[in-house]
């Protein structure tokens, strides 16, 4: 029997939002074997990519890095 | 007066950013990825910006003051997420690096760690644009299904 599982992303233009459709599943298995893709793209899921309120300003635009 | 201006990304995957930047058509000469931060080039030599993926652009351009150019790169910082370094000129007033530019190159970064992901799971992909624009990555389970049996019996033959 054909395996007809596939995973279908889809990227907004906004570089932080990815839509993840995934086919031909049963149960479990429909996230569990796709999570590979989730962490590579965890960082979008974590926190945005901008602040907004950083580029709604250039003034605002300099952030303190966590570390400094 | 300009200085430089710090951007929080998300991206944790130099190979993705370094992919990105090439479908934005930065020359590959230009882009250089180093494993210790190396100092940025620009117009303000009291900072010292430093950057593990830099873009040298500093001077690229002629030696009149409108054809310079400052660097722009990406550090890592101590949660293992890059922060951008641009020029404040380079993001106003010059086009090539404005929120637009960062936003498509963060997109394309995303698309670039996918396929990353993809091809180290053995499945192939496809990339095309949906009627609305977006980019959508297509990837196959049954083929690398297939590759894995492949990779197995040349080990066996091999064996």
């Amino acid at each position: 029997m054909e395996d007809t599982r596939e995973i279908v992303l889809t990227f907004e233009w906004d570089g932080k939002t990815v839509h993840k459709e995934t086919n031909g599943f049963v149960g479990k298995a429909c996230t569990d074997e796709t999570k590979f893709v989730e962490e590579a793209l965890k960082g979008s899921k974590q926190k945005r990519r901008f602040k907004a309120e950083y580029l709604n300003n250039k003034k605002h635009a300099v952030v303190q890095r966590a570390h400094a | 007066m300009s200085h430089t201006l710090e951007f929080e990304t998300t991206i944790t995957n130099v190979d993705a950013l370094v992919r990105a930047l090439k479908r934005m058509d930065v020359s590959e000469n230009l882009i250089e990825v180093h494993e210790t931060a190396q100092r940025l080039r620009t117009f303000h030599e009291n900072e010292n910006k430093r950057a593990h993926v830099i873009v040298r652009r500093f001077l690229q351009k002629g030696n009149n003051w409108k054809g310079k150019h400052s660097d722009i790169g990406w550090e890592f910082n101590k949660e293992g997420v890059l922060i951008g370094h641009i020029d404040e000129f380079e993001y106003d007033d010059n086009p090539c690096y404005d929120h637009e530019w960062q936003t498509k190159l963060y997109t394309y970064c995303e698309v670039e760690a996918a396929k990353i992901a993809f091809e180290k799971q053995g499945m192939p992909y496809v990339e095309k644009t949906d009627k609305q624009g977006r980019i959508e990555l297509r990837a196959k389970f049954a083929k690398a299904q297939e590759n894995k049996n492949r990779a197995k019996t040349y080990t066996k033959v091999q064996a």
